[in-house]
C-alpha cells in the first residue's frame, strides 16, 4: 500500500515534470514564433539607428522572424533605455544599449543601471579620436597638449557631445590621465558630432573628440585632422592616424560600446539562442560589410563577457563622472 | 474683460515659472545656465500679462466713457455660446489612453468613432460600416507599413495579426 | 552624360512613382513628418540600387512637405511647423471658396522653390557650403532670433498676444534634459518629458483640438468650408505668378540659403520669406486675411530649404537637416562617400542624383495635382463623419512620434491650454515657432556665453553675426522708426504750408 501510494507520487511528480518539461521546451523551441522589437534610445538617421536596423535585419535571416527597430528618443538615452526595462522580459523585446546605461545614474539622471538588463551580445566598439580643425594653430599633439598645459585655464574649448557624454568623458579621462586638471578645458556641449564638426571648421572651438568615423567626411573634404585615436592599436578603416599611446604613451582607453540586451530576469534559454544567433548575424556579410563601409568599430563579446565588460567600465566613467564634477 | 483675466493668468504663470526655475543648478564656469532662459519667459509672461491687463482696463475706461453717450445694450457682443460637447474630444483621447491598453487601439478606435457619429445623428448603418472600415485602415497602415507598435489589447489576446 | 541613363530607367521611374504616393500620404496624415517617412525608407533602400534609392528619398521628402498643406487649407492643420507660418493664410483662402486655387499656387511654388534649389546646387554648391561653414554659434543665434521676431512681425491682431503666445512655445522647449548642463527641466518625474516636447503632438493639440473642440462645441452642422465650382486648380496660377514672380525668386532664395545652414531649416526658412515678404508687400495688411501673396512667398521657401539642406551634406557630409541626416547614411551604405570628391568622381553618379532632383520635382505637378482633385474628399464627406475619423488620426499619429502614451497626453494638455488662449484671440502659429526655435535660441546663446566667457560684446565681433545682429535690432525698431518718420513728415508738410 505504502509502496503503490510512494510509486504513485513518483509516477505523479515525474510526469508533472515531463509535462513541464514538454511544455516549456516546446515554448522554448517555438521561440521567435512572433517579430522581435528591438529598442534604440537614439534616434533615425544616426549612427547607433543605422547598426541597429542592418543588425537587426541580419538577426532577421537568422531567426526567420521579423525584427523591428523602434526609435525611443531623447534625454541622452534616459527614455529609450527605460522603456527596454519596462518590457516584459519574454525576449520578444530587445534593446540596443549604448554606453550611456554607464554614465547616465551616475549623473543623477535616472536610478537604471547595467544591472537591470540581460546582456546578450556587444556587437561594436568605437574609440575616440582628437580632431583638430586642419587651418588651426596646431600641427601634432604634442604642440596642443603643450598648448593646453600652459594656456591659462579655459582658454582652449573642446565639443563633440553634450555634458557628460561619452566623448566629453573619454576627452577628461584623457586629460586626466596626462596629468592635466579636468577643467583646463572648456567642454562646449553640442547635439551630437555634426554641429561640433561645423563649429570647428567655423573657428568656433579648438578641439572636437568624437569617433574618428564621425569626423570621416570632413577629413575628407580636408577641414579637419585626427591627432590620434585613443585605442590599443590602430582602426583598420583608419590605418595613418596613430594611437595615443604611439604617441604620448598612454594606455588610458575609454570608449563607447553598442550592445543587445533584454529586460531583467530573461530566461537563459532564450538569451542562449539569441546569443548563437546574434553570432552569426554578427559575422554576417550584411553587418560587417556595413560597418566596415560606415568605419566603426566591430567588437564581438558573448552575454558573460558582455556583462562583465559593463561592469568594468562602470567603475571607470563614475570615477571620471565624479572627476568632472557631474556626479548627482 | 477677459484679456484681464488672460493677462492676470500670464502673470501668475510667469512667477510660478520663475520660482520653479530658481531650483535648476547653475553652470560650472558661468554664474547662469539652464535657469536663465525660463526665467526670462517668466518675466516676459510677467510685463506681457501686465501690458495686456492693463491694456485692456484702459480700452474698458475708454468704451464705459463712449458708452454713456451710446446704448450701452451694444457695446458688447456676446461671444458664441458653446455647448457641452465640446469636452467629447478631450473625453474619446482620455477614453484611449486608458482604454487601448486593454480593449486595443483597434477595438478603442472603432468605438470612439462610432459613438462620436452616433452622437451627430449619422445612419446607423453608415456609421458602423465607416468606423468599422475606417479603424481597420488606421490600425493596418501604422502597425503593418509603418511599423508603428499600437497596443493590441489583452482582451482579444493577440489574435489580430500582428505586424509582419 | 550617363547620368541620364542611371535615371532614365523603369525601376527608378516606378520608385518615384511609388515614393510619390507615400510622401503624399504621409504628408497629409497629421502626425506623421517627412522625416519619419524616410526613416521608415532606409531599410527598403538596403535592396535598391544607390540612384532609385536617392530618388525614393528625395521624392518622398519634397511630396510630404507639399501634402502638409492639404489638411492645413481644409482643416486649419498644418501638417508641418513650415506650413504653420501660412495655414491662416491659405484656410482663409479655402472658407472663401477658394481652396483649390491656393492649393494650386502652393503646388507651382513648391515646385519652382524645389527645383530652384537644385539649380542653386547644381551652380554653386561648393561655395555656398564654403559660406555654410562660417557660421558658427553666434550667427545661429541671431538667425533664429531673426525668425522669431518675424512671427511676431508677421502675426495679425495684438503684437502682446502673439508676444505672450511665442513665449509659451519657448517654455514648452526648455522642458527636457538641458543640453547645456545635462541638468533636466520641468520634467517632474516623468522619463518622457526628459526627451523634451516633440512640435508634432503639440501642433495636432493646438490646431486640430482645437477644431475638433469648436466643432462640436457649436450645435450647427454648418460647413465653414464652401464649395465653389468655378474654383479650379490651375486656372488663375498664370495671373499669379505674373504678378508675384519677384515674391517667388526672393522665397526659394531665402529658402535655399536658411536650408543650407546645417541647425537651420525649411521651418525657418518659410517663416523669414513670409515675414521679409510681409514688410516689402505693398499691401501688406492684407497679409493673413486669405491672401495669396503670402503663401507664394513662405511655400516657395520651404520647398527650396529641402534641397538647399542637401548642399552642406553632399559637400561636407554635414546634415543640413533631419532628412539629410538619414540621407548621408544612405549614401555611405552605397559607397557614395560625401565630400568635395562626390562632384569630381566621373561616373555621374552626382549628375544622376541631380536629375532625380529635378525629376522628383517634375513629378510633383500631377501627383500633387490628383491629391488635390481628391482631396474633395474633405469637403464632400459630412463634417459629422469626417470630424471622428480625424480624431483618431491625431491619436495615432500623436502616438506615433515617439510610440509614447505620454504624448497623447501632451496633445491633449495642450491642446486644452491652446483652446483656452484661442478662444481669447491668441494666435496660435508663433507658439510653434517658439518650440521649435526655442532650443536653437538658448543653446546656441549659452554655448557662445560658455566659450566667451560672459562677453556679451562677442555678438558683434564676428562679421556675419554682426551683419544678422543689426538686422534684427533694426526689425525691432522698425514700428518706431517708421512712426518717427511719419511725424517728421507731417512736421515738414505743416511747416510748409
Amino acid at each position: 500500500m505504502i509502496m503503490t501510494n510512494h510509486s504513485l507520487k513518483t509516477f505523479c511528480i515525474s510526469s508533472l515534470a515531463a509535462a513541464v518539461m514538454a511544455a516549456s521546451s516546446s515554448a522554448l523551441a517555438d521561440y521567435p514564433e512572433r517579430p522581435i522589437t528591438l529598442i534604440v534610445p537614439w534616434a533615425a538617421g544616426g549612427g547607433t539607428d543605422a547598426t541597429a536596423r542592418t543588425i537587426a535585419r541580419a538577426l532577421e535571416e537568422e531567426l526567420g522572424q521579423n525584427v523591428n527597430v523602434v526609435n525611443r528618443t531623447g534625454g541622452s538615452g534616459v527614455v529609450g533605455h527605460t522603456a527596454m526595462l519596462n518590457a516584459a522580459p519574454d525576449g520578444y523585446t530587445l534593446g540596443l544599449a549604448t554606453v550611456e546605461v554607464n554614465t547616465m545614474h551616475w549623473q543623477g539622471l535616472t536610478d537604471l543601471t547595467y544591472e537591470d538588463f540581460t546582456p546578450i551580445a556587444q556587437i561594436n566598439y568605437d574609440s575616440p579620436g582628437i580632431q583638430v580643425a586642419t587651418d588651426g594653430e596646431f600641427e601634432s599633439l604634442d604642440a596642443l597638449m603643450e598648448a593646453i598645459r600652459t594656456e591659462p585655464k579655459g582658454s582652449l574649448t573642446a565639443s563633440g557631445t553634450g555634458q557628460g557624454g561619452i566623448w566629453h568623458l573619454a576627452f577628461t579621462g584623457f586629460l586626466m590621465d596626462q596629468g592635466i586638471p579636468a577643467d583646463q578645458v572648456i567642454w562646449i556641449p553640442s547635439e551630437g558630432s555634426a554641429p561640433a564638426m561645423t563649429e570647428l571648421a567655423s573657428g568656433g572651438i579648438d578641439i572636437v573628440s568624437t569617433s574618428v568615423p564621425e569626423a570621416r567626411s570632413m577629413m575628407d573634404a580636408g577641414r579637419v585632422k585626427s591627432f590620434a585615436v585613443m585605442a590599443a592599436e590602430r582602426l583598420s578603416a583608419f590605418p595613418d592616424i596613430p594611437t595615443t599611446n604611439e604617441l604620448v604613451g598612454s594606455d588610458y582607453q575609454v570608449g563607447a560600446w553598442r550592445g543587445i540586451v533584454g529586460p531583467k530576469g530573461m530566461d537563459p534559454e532564450v538569451v542562449a539562442t539569441l546569443e548563437s544567433a546574434l553570432e552569426a548575424a554578427y559575422q554576417s556579410d550584411t553587418y560587417q560589410d556595413f560597418m566596415t563601409q560606415r568605419g566603426f568599430g566591430t567588437e564581438w563579446r558573448n552575454a558573460e563577457e558582455f556583462g562583465q565588460m559593463m561592469e568594468e567600465m562602470d567603475g571607470i566613467l563614475g570615477e571620471i563622472v565624479e572627476q568632472v564634477g557631474l556626479a548627482n | 474683460m477677459r484679456d484681464v483675466f488672460a493677462g492676470i493668468g500670464f502673470m501668475i504663470a510667469g512667477i510660478v515659472t520663475i520660482i520653479t526655475a530658481q531650483q535648476f543648478p547653475t553652470l560650472p564656469s558661468l554664474q547662469y545656465g539652464p535657469s536663465l532662459f525660463p526665467s526670462l519667459v517668466g518675466g516676459g509672461f510677467c510685463i506681457g500679462g501686465a501690458v495686456l491687463t492693463l491694456n485692456a482696463l484702459w480700452q474698458r475706461r475708454k468704451a464705459a466713457a463712449q458708452a454713456v453717450q451710446d446704448d450701452p445694450t451694444l457695446a458688447t457682443s456676446p461671444p458664441e455660446k458653446m455647448g457641452w460637447a465640446m469636452v467629447l474630444p478631450p473625453i474619446a483621447i482620455v477614453f484611449y489612453i486608458l482604454a487601448s491598453d486593454y480593449l486595443g487601439a483597434m477595438l478603442t478606435i472603432i468605438i470612439i468613432m462610432f459613438s462620436l457619429m452616433l452622437l451627430r445623428k449619422t445612419k446607423i448603418y453608415v456609421a458602423l460600416i465607416t468606423s468599422v472600415v475606417m479603424s481597420s485602415a488606421i490600425y493596418f497602415i501604422f502597425s503593418h507599413y509603418l511599423l508603428i507598435p499600437l497596443p493590441q489589447g489583452v482582451l482579444l489576446g493577440g489574435s489580430l495579426p500582428w505586424i509582419s | 552624360m550617363n547620368g541620364v541613363g542611371l535615371v532614365l530607367n523603369f525601376e527608378t521611374i516606378l520608385v518615384i512613382l511609388a515614393a510619390s504616393l507615400f510622401g503624399i500620404f504621409v504628408g497629409a496624415v497629421p502626425g506623421l513628418t517627412a522625416t519619419m517617412a524616410v526613416a521608415l525608407l532606409v531599410p527598403l533602400t538596403f535592396y535598391m540600387d544607390t540612384i532609385p534609392a536617392i530618388a525614393a528619398i528625395v521624392t518622398t521628402s519634397a511630396m510630404a512637405i507639399f501634402a502638409g498643406d492639404i489638411p492645413g487649407t481644409y482643416l486649419n492643420i498644418p501638417g508641418t511647423p513650415a506650413s504653420a507660418a501660412y495655414v491662416g493664410e491659405s484656410y482663409a483662402l479655402a472658407k472663401k471658396g477658394r481652396a483649390r486655387e491656393a492649393l494650386g499656387i502652393n503646388l507651382v511654388c513648391s515646385v519652382f522653390g524645389g527645383i530652384f534649389g537644385t539649380i542653386i546646387l547644381i551652380v554653386v554648391a561648393q561655395s555656398l557650403a564654403e559660406v555654410a561653414l562660417k557660421f558658427s554659434a553666434f550667427e545661429y543665434f541671431w538667425l533664429a532670433v531673426l525668425g522669431l521676431s518675424c512671427s511676431i512681425f508677421i502675426s495679425v491682431g495684438s503684437r502682446t498676444k502673439a508676444f505672450l503666445s511665442l513665449l509659451f512655445g519657448i517654455l514648452l522647449s526648455t522642458v527636457g534634459l538641458d543640453m547645456m548642463s545635462g541638468a533636466p527641466r520641468f520634467t517632474f518625474g516623468v522619463p518622457d518629458l526628459m526627451a523634451g516636447i516633440n512640435f508634432i503632438p503639440v501642433m495636432i493639440g493646438m490646431f486640430a483640438l482645437n477644431e475638433l473642440m469648436s466643432y462640436y462645441g457649436s450645435k450647427s452642422e454648418k460647413k465653414t468650408i464652401s464649395v465653389v465650382d468655378k474654383d479650379s486648380v490651375f486656372h488663375n496660377v498664370p495671373g499669379h505668378i505674373k504678378r508675384y514672380w519677384r515674391n517667388m525668386v526672393r522665397g526659394s532664395s531665402i529658402g535655399t540659403l536658411i536650408g543650407a545652414l546645417p541647425g537651420a531649416g525649411a521651418d525657418i526658412a518659410a517663416w523669414i520669406s513670409y515675414g521679409v515678404g510681409k514688410g516689402r508687400s505693398k499691401d501688406s495688411a492684407k497679409y493673413g486675411t486669405g491672401n495669396v501673396e503670402g503663401i507664394v512667398d513662405a511655400s516657395s521657401a520651404n520647398n527650396s530649404g529641402i534641397s538647399g539642406a542637401w548642399v552642406p551634406a553632399l559637400v561636407f557630409g554635414i546634415p543640413g537637416d533631419s532628412i539629410t541626416a538619414i540621407v548621408i547614411g544612405v549614401l555611405y551604405m552605397k559607397g557614395m562617400n560625401p565630400g568635395p570628391t562626390i562632384f569630381m568622381d566621373g561616373s555621374g553618379l552626382i549628375y544622376a542624383l541631380f536629375i532625380v532632383f529635378i525629376l522628383a520635382n517634375l513629378m510633383m505637378l500631377p501627383i500633387g495635382y490628383m491629391a488635390i482633385r481628391l482631396s474633395k474628399l474633405f469637403i464632400l464627406t459630412p463634417s459629422r463623419v469626417l470630424m471622428p475619423i480625424i480624431l483618431c488620426f491625431c491619436i495615432v499619429g500623436a502616438f506615433a512620434i515617439n510610440n509614447s502614451v505620454v504624448d497623447i497626453w501632451l496633445m491633449l494638455i495642450v491642446g486644452l491650454v491652446a483652446y483656452l488662449l484661442a478662444v481669447n484671440d491668441f494666435p496660435m502659429a508663433p507658439a510653434i515657432l517658439g518650440l521649435v526655435l526655442g532650443s536653437v535660441v538658448e543653446n546656441n546663446f549659452m554655448s557662445a556665453m560658455l566659450r566667451t566667457g560672459g562677453d556679451l560684446t562677442s555678438f558683434f565681433a564676428r562679421p556675419i553675426s554682426a551683419g544678422l545682429g543689426v538686422a534684427v535690432i533694426l526689425l525691432w525698431c522698425s514700428p518706431l522708426l517708421i512712426k518717427a518718420y511719419r511725424y517728421q513728415k507731417q512736421k515738414t508738410e505743416r511747416a510748409s504750408l
